[in-house]
This record gives C-alpha cells, sequence and structure tokens, in this order.
C-alpha cells in the first residue's frame, strides 16, 4: 500500500513565484477585443449570382445611431444598420472578404435571422448551411426565411416600427409563430428536416412588399387572393379589408415606402425550395406540424348562418392525432383527427352564436371547412410538390422497431401516394365577452 | 489538510460520480449514437450494467483480501511478472482516459470557444490543476469533489431542462435504434467509459467506511447513469433524425440552443467554465491513479515523486493524436474497449488465479 508522504507548508518561495506568476497574466487580456473593434451581424442575407457563387449580405447595427445608444442619438430606420454585400465561393470567403475592408472583427454570436432569396432556396442550401453549422458561433436558434426577392433587398427594407432592421425580421417570423399566422423555422428544425427521412423542411416566406397608402398594400391583394381561393367572396372582401387597414397605417405618416410582410411558407425538399404555401395553408400547415409550428392559429371564414358575412375564430389550442397505417405493397393509410378548440372572435351578421343551436351548427359548417383545407393542403403537398412538411413520418416511426426497418420503409417516397383520412372535430368553447352583437334601435340590418 | 488520505463517503460518492460523469461533454455521445442510433441512450445503462458486473466481481475478490486495495491484491495474486504488468495496465488506462480527455476537452475548446489560444495553453492550465491537486492529495481533491460536483450536476439539469421546449417528439424512435448488435457495440463503449468504476476499488485502502464502499460506489454509478442517460436522451430529442452523430459536442450544442427569451441567451460559456472544474478534477484524479499505480508496480514508498514525471508523460500523450479526430479514434477503438476489458477480464482471472493459488480468505 502506498504511504502518503507529509504534506510541507508553502514556502516563501512558492507564495513569491505564485504572486509574481499571477501578476504578470493577470494584467490583460493577450487576446482580448474591444467591442469597439467588433462588428455584429444581426442578419444575414444569402443570394445566387449568376457565376454560381453566393451573394452575402450582412446586416450590421451602427450602436451610436440606435435610441439609446452611444451618444445618446439615432432614431433613422434607414441609417441605423450598415448593410453590405458580398460575393464569395463560400460563407467564409465572404466573412473574409468583408473582413478586407473593415478594421473591425465580424462576429456573428448574435445572427438572429438568415434570409434566402428564392433563386438560392429553388437551387439548394447544402453548401452554405455547411458553414453555418461547423462554425461555433451561429447558434441553432437562429431564424430562417425565404424571400420571393433577394435577400439583399429584404435586408435593406427599414422597420416599419422602431430601428432594429434585423430584429424587425426575426421579429415578424416570430410573432408570426406566435400570433398564429404561420410556423418559424430555426435553423436547427431546418438542418434536422434536411436530413431527415421522416420530414421535409418549411421556411417562413418574408417578403418585400409595396406600401400603397389608401388601397392597402400588396398583403391585402394577397389577402383576398388566398381569400378568394378557399373561402370564397366573403373572406376576400376580408383579406382586402385588412390590407387597407395596414395600408392606412402606412399612409398615416411619413413611413417607410415599402415592408415586409409573411406571406405564408417555403416548401423544400431536403435542401431544395419546391414551392410556396399562402398564408391560409401556412396557418393550417402550422397547427398539423410535428414540431415548428405553432399552438394557436385565427381564421375568418364564411358565416354558416348569414350569406355573404363572416365570422372570425381564434384557435385556442388544436389537438392533432396521426396515424400512418403500413399496408405492405400498397400505399400507407394516413389517419388524421384534427380537435380545433375554438373561440368566437367576431360575428359580423350579428347572429347569436351563444345559442346552443346556432352553435353546433357553427361547429359543423366550419369543421367540415377545415377538412376541405385540410384536404386540399395534404393533396398539394403529396401531388404538388411531394413534400411531407407537417412530418407526419414522424407517427409513422412508431410502427417500425429499428433504423433499417424504418428506412427500408421509404415514407418520402411512399408518402405522395399515401390515402388520406382526414377527421375534424371542432369545439367552439368561447364567444368573448358579449351573449349577443351591439344592436340599434331599429335592430340590426 | 491530508490527513492520512482517508476518504469518507461523501468524498468516495463525489469522486466516483465525477469520473464517471464527466464523459457527457466528449464527443462519446455522438459515437453512441453513430452505433445505436435513436437507441444510443439504451447503451448508457446497458454499459453501466455490465460494468457493474464486473464491478462486484472485484468487490467479491477483494472481500478475499480485507483492508487492501486492486492493486495490491493483482500484485499478490497475478505474481511479480503478469501482477505488474496488469497493475501497469490500470496505470496506462487511467493515463490514457486522462490524455484523451485532455486532448478532446482541449480541442473543444479551442474550436467552441477560445480558437486564438493554443492547445498547449488549455492543456497546460489543466496540467498545472492536476499538479496541484495531486500534490495535495486524495482527500483534498475528493473535498473539492464534493463542492463542485452539485453545481456541475445542476448545470447539466439546466441544460437538458431548459432545452425540453426544444425536443422532436419521436426523437427517440424506432425504439430500437441501429439494432440489436448496434446497441450492444455502443454498450461496450459505455461499459468501457463506466470501466473507471475501478478508481473505487483502487482506492479501496484509502476509503474510511469499507463496509460501505461497495454501496457507495454504486450509488455513484447510478448518479452517473442518470445523469449520462438524461444528457443523451435530451441530444436525441435536439437533434434526431441522424444529426446527433454529426455533432462532435453535443452537449456544448445543447448549451448554443438554450435560449430563453433576448436576455437569457449565449450561455453556453458559463457551462464552459462548470465543465472545465469537472474535467480538471476527473483528470487530477486520474493522474493520481496512475501514479498509484506505477508505485505499486515498481514497489515505491511515496506517489509524489512520481507526480512530475507522469505529468509529463500525460502532457505528451495528450499531443500524441494529430487532430482531434485522431483523438476520439484513439479513446474509442483503443482505450474504451481496455476499459471494458478491464473491468470485466481482470477480476475474472484474478478471481480464478486466487481460488487456484489458494490466496485469500475463503469466498465469501
Amino acid at each position: 500500500m502506498i504511504r502518503l508522504a507529509r504534506r510541507r507548508r508553502p514556502t516563501v518561495i512558492v507564495v513569491v513565484i505564485t504572486v509574481a506568476v499571477a501578476t504578470m497574466i493577470t494584467a490583460g487580456c493577450w487576446d482580448r477585443t474591444e467591442l469597439n473593434e467588433i462588428a455584429l451581424v444581426l442578419a444575414m442575407g444569402l443570394d445566387a449570382t449568376p457565376e454560381g457563387k453566393v451573394a452575402v449580405t450582412l446586416s450590421m447595427p451602427i450602436p451610436r445611431l440606435f435610441p439609446g445608444g452611444m451618444d445618446g442619438g439615432g432614431g433613422d430606420p434607414s441609417r441605423s444598420v450598415h448593410v453590405e454585400t458580398v460575393v464569395a465561393h463560400d460563407l467564409s470567403e465572404a466573412v473574409r472578404k468583408y473582413s478586407t475592408i473593415t478594421r473591425r472583427h465580424l462576429r456573428l454570436i448574435h445572427l438572429e435571422a438568415i434570409v434566402i432569396g428564392s433563386e438560392l432556396a429553388r437551387q439548394g442550401l447544402r453548401r452554405q448551411l455547411d458553414f453555418l453549422t461547423r462554425f461555433h458561433e451561429v447558434r441553432w436558434t437562429t431564424l430562417m426565411a425565404v424571400t420571393d426577392g433577394t435577400a439583399a433587398d429584404a435586408l435593406k427594407i427599414p422597420p416599419t416600427i422602431g430601428t432594429n432592421q434585423a430584429d424587425y425580421l426575426a421579429g415578424l417570423v416570430r410573432n408570426a409563430q406566435a400570433k398564429g399566422i404561420g410556423p418559424a423555422t430555426t435553423l436547427r428544425d431546418f438542418v434536422v428536416a434536411v436530413g431527415s427521412p421522416a420530414i421535409q423542411p418549411v421556411l417562413a416566406r418574408v417578403n418585400v412588399v409595396p406600401s400603397r397608402p389608401g388601397l392597402g398594400s400588396a398583403g391585402g391583394q394577397t389577402g383576398a387572393q388566398a381569400g378568394g381561393q378557399t373561402g370564397g367572396q366573403a373572406e376576400g372582401q376580408t383579406g382586402a379589408q385588412a390590407g387597407g387597414q395596414a395600408g392606412g397605417s402606412q399612409a398615416s405618416g411619413a413611413g417607410p415606402k415599402q415592408h415586409l410582410s409573411y406571406e405564408g411558407t417555403a416548401v423544400f425538399v431536403e435542401d431544395r425550395m419546391v414551392g410556396t404555401l399562402d398564408q391560409e395553408e401556412t396557418a393550417l400547415l402550422g397547427l398539423l406540424m410535428s414540431y415548428g409550428g405553432q399552438r394557436t392559429a385565427s381564421f375568418t371564414v364564411p358565416d354558416p348562418l348569414a350569406q355573404g358575412c363572416c365570422v372570425s375564430m381564434a384557435i385556442a389550442r388544436a389537438g392533432r392525432r396521426i396515424q400512418v397505417v403500413p399496408r405492405g405493397v400498397v400505399p400507407p393509410l394516413v389517419r388524421i383527427e384534427f380537435r380545433p378548440e375554438a373561440d368566437v372572435l367576431e360575428a359580423e351578421s350579428g347572429v347569436d352564436y351563444a345559442k346552443i343551436g346556432n352553435l353546433r351548427i357553427l361547429e359543423q359548417s366550419i369543421g367540415a371547412l377545415f377538412a376541405e383545407r385540410i384536404g386540399a393542403l395534404l393533396q398539394k403537398l403529396q401531388k404538388e410538390y411531394r413534400a411531407d412538411v407537417i412530418g407526419i413520418g414522424q407517427s409513422a416511426k412508431s410502427h417500425f422497431l429499428t433504423e433499417t426497418q424504418w428506412r427500408a420503409f421509404r415514407w418520402l417516397d411512399v408518402f405522395p401516394d399515401a390515402e388520406v383520412s382526414i377527421k375534424v372535430k371542432l369545439a367552439v368553447r368561447r364567444v368573448g365577452l358579449t351573449w349577443g352583437t351591439v344592436q340599434s334601435k331599429k335592430g340590426f340590418r | 489538510m491530508i490527513r492520512d488520505g482517508m476518504l469518507g463517503r461523501p468524498g468516495v460518492v463525489a469522486i466516483m460520480t465525477t469520473i464517471l460523469t464527466t464523459w457527457v461533454f466528449l464527443p462519446l455521445i455522438s459515437v453512441l449514437a453513430r452505433s445505436a442510433k435513436s437507441a444510443a441512450w439504451i447503451a448508457v445503462p446497458l454499459g453501466a450494467a455490465t460494468a457493474a458486473v464486473g464491478y462486484s466481481l472485484v468487490m467479491t475478490l477483494l472481500k478475499r483480501f480485507p483492508g487492501r486495495g486492486l492493486l495490491e491484491v493483482t500484485l499478490e495474486v497475478g505474481g511479480p511478472v503478469f501482477g505488474r504488468l496488469l497493475v501497469l495496465t490500470y496505470g496506462f488506462f487511467f493515463l490514457a482516459v486522462a490524455a484523451g480527455t485532455a486532448r478532446v476537452f482541449g480541442d473543444g475548446v479551442v474550436t467552441a470557444i477560445m480558437p486564438r489560444t493554443p492547445l498547449s495553453i488549455h492543456l497546460g492550465t489543466l496540467a498545472v490543476v492536476m499538479l496541484y491537486s495531486n500534490f495535495g492529495g486524495l482527500e483534498a481533491m475528493a473535498r473539492v469533489n464534493w463542492l463542485l460536483l452539485p453545481l456541475f450536476i445542476l448545470s447539466l439539469i439546466v441544460l437538458v431542462g431548459f432545452n425540453v421546449n426544444h425536443f422532436i417528439p419521436n426523437g427517440i424512435l424506432p425504439i430500437l435504434g441501429n439494432g440489436p448488435i448496434g446497441i450492444v457495440r455502443a454498450g461496450l463503449t459505455a461499459t468501457g467509459v463506466f470501466g473507471e468504476i475501478l478508481a473505487l476499488p483502487i482506492l479501496f485502502p484509502m476509503v474510511r467506511r469499507q463496509a460501505t464502499a461497495a454501496r457507495d460506489g454504486l450509488t455513484a454509478l447510478v448518479l452517473s447513469v442518470a445523469v449520462g442517460t438524461s444528457v443523451v436522451l435530451a441530444s436525441l430529442l435536439c437533434f434526431p433524425d441522424g444529426e446527433l452523430e454529426r455533432r462532435i459536442l453535443p452537449l456544448f450544442e445543447l448549451g448554443l440552443l438554450l435560449h430563453v427569451g433576448t436576455f437569457f441567451s449565449r450561455v453556453e460559456v458559463i457551462f464552459i467554465f462548470m465543465w472545465f472544474f469537472a474535467a480538471a478534477s476527473k483528470l487530477a484524479i486520474a493522474l493520481y491513479l496512475t501514479n498509484l499505480s506505477f508505485c505499486t508496480a515498481f514497489k515505491l514508498p511515496g506517489y509524489r515523486p512520481v507526480i512530475p514525471i507522469m505529468l509529463v508523460l500525460f502532457y505528451a500523450a495528450a499531443f500524441m493524436p494529430r487532430n482531434i479526430t485522431e483523438a476520439v479514434i484513439v479513446n474509442t477503438v483503443f482505450v474504451r474497449p481496455l476499459g471494458a476489458a478491464l473491468v470485466l477480464g481482470a477480476p475474472v482471472v484474478l478471481l480464478l488465479a486466487a481460488r487456484v493459488r489458494g490466496l485469500g480468505g475463503k469466498t465469501p
């Protein structure tokens, strides 16, 4: 057995040496980087170039121009960020190239959003994902979005409120998820979905739209188009009204001439964008997604008891149960059970939806409408895009014991031919703070 | 102040838990995921259970030699040649574990946090801590571990707990992952990891309450399995469908994922500090065990003169792999299987030899 030697007391020499060494190594950091030597990239845009390179647009805040920032100045949204585009073979070369024209160290530690131009998205993002998943400064929670035009243009749009351009973009996507408009995909969600045999990726679609005072923005047009496609004339009116309101708010001040708008989602097969979904489809998609979607949504749909009128409903929570039944050589059967719980937000017709009878009619009618819309969405995903962005495959996994069996099932290949059965059971839980609508003395017209 | 270098029960649990838990911040998680895929989490308790079998055999062996540790028993039962070789192999194993852990940890810090600081500085810092701890002695190390372990465990709980909202449902399906063979292969790697439980039989003579030592070791093992399984499960649920296999430092990546509002983000640097202290503690104990093995093999009366020599060996061994890939391969292909062989094979051979040669007391 080892006998432990008696410990000696530290001598004066040891103490002196320790203090001397400590004095040398604690006097300063030899590879320090001062705050004023850093350029923080808050948003990054990626676009394809004709010569096969990538145009990287970097949006960096100018701290002294931020309200409450250094020098206490600022406030002009168009000048509070510095936007620079660099064309390079890859992202690291872009960062290096930019470093040749600035004295600051480019840091991606606070990168909030990555916007991808639609052309690059259609070509595929594999090359760019390599840097984003390899470089330690990029965090997994960075939000990703696609824009129909170029990412460079999207990053030059000043925010409607506030001065932080990157926060505008990321906030738009994050807010869309929080408000039930559509999913917000992070870098982690996207990377996992690109490599997954169970789900395909989806990204928010954020477009530059003109602000047209009085008439509503392009968002209004989109709303009208979407309404026309999915819900008929009444919804089209609603979309236009919403657009008009948005346009009005722009017109009231000396706001920007263009703004960004969450227009729906872009559907990917692996790393390539193959199509888009509009706002109505996106809201439904988000409720059905296995992850990355949203828990709530609101819809304006035709009133079943008043022709030409609309009723707005908020889905407070939506239960979903997806079952995949493998059937050997026959394409699998997908059973979707969707159980949304809704509140009445607005009934412009004046119909009293607090009455049990009316409520039942509303539940059945809207439930049928949802079933129809989910069917249409799945038809589009299966036949047109051949992409399971909902993540139905995640449910199919439970039928297999091993990875080999699961991969042999080739879910993403069989998904387009899968037979789908949809069951919607809508429950209207609450009707707001009133039993009925406001009545005039002569009755409601 | 060391008092005969005796370890109390908290000291035993703290030291053993630190030794058996610190693998979670190494690329071993992705190694397990590569072998077992979505069933990587099963490999952790499986490996621990196998290691526990070897551990109970060792403790059975030690019961035949009351008051003596694994090193002395090995030397007596194995004889001057085989016994000495086996004792040196224990020492080599812990030296390799220390060098491999330090190298991968150092490379991880360079990659993820301090890219401009040379690896030699990181390893040098660890070496200084190891040197100081070893001169401080076992009891000092136990006290430091007892102090730091709760913080280390807490940091892991926070890391797993705050990432619950990032979990992807069905991330651990298909439940058997790469199939039974894959799970067993990953389990063997895990057995090598938990093979470090041999530290307790080696430290056995310095345990104050030897009657409860076996149980304390198992307590540490269970605690480590709980922590390890949670971390692997969280990693699988955050990076499912094969993504975990591609992550070099999954625990750090869990830190990168942590984002609880604007004011609670980029917190991975806090965890790095915790991991540094845990790594330093583990390395110090590993060096201590190497020293003990070397001194016992050559019947040296004290271990302190050997510390600088072993430290130089440790430092040199840490730099032997040319890159992080080589370091991980050496650790996975050579060191961990050696650990599994030591924890499973050595006690069986020694028990048989003791019985054949009629050494020690009666078999309990």
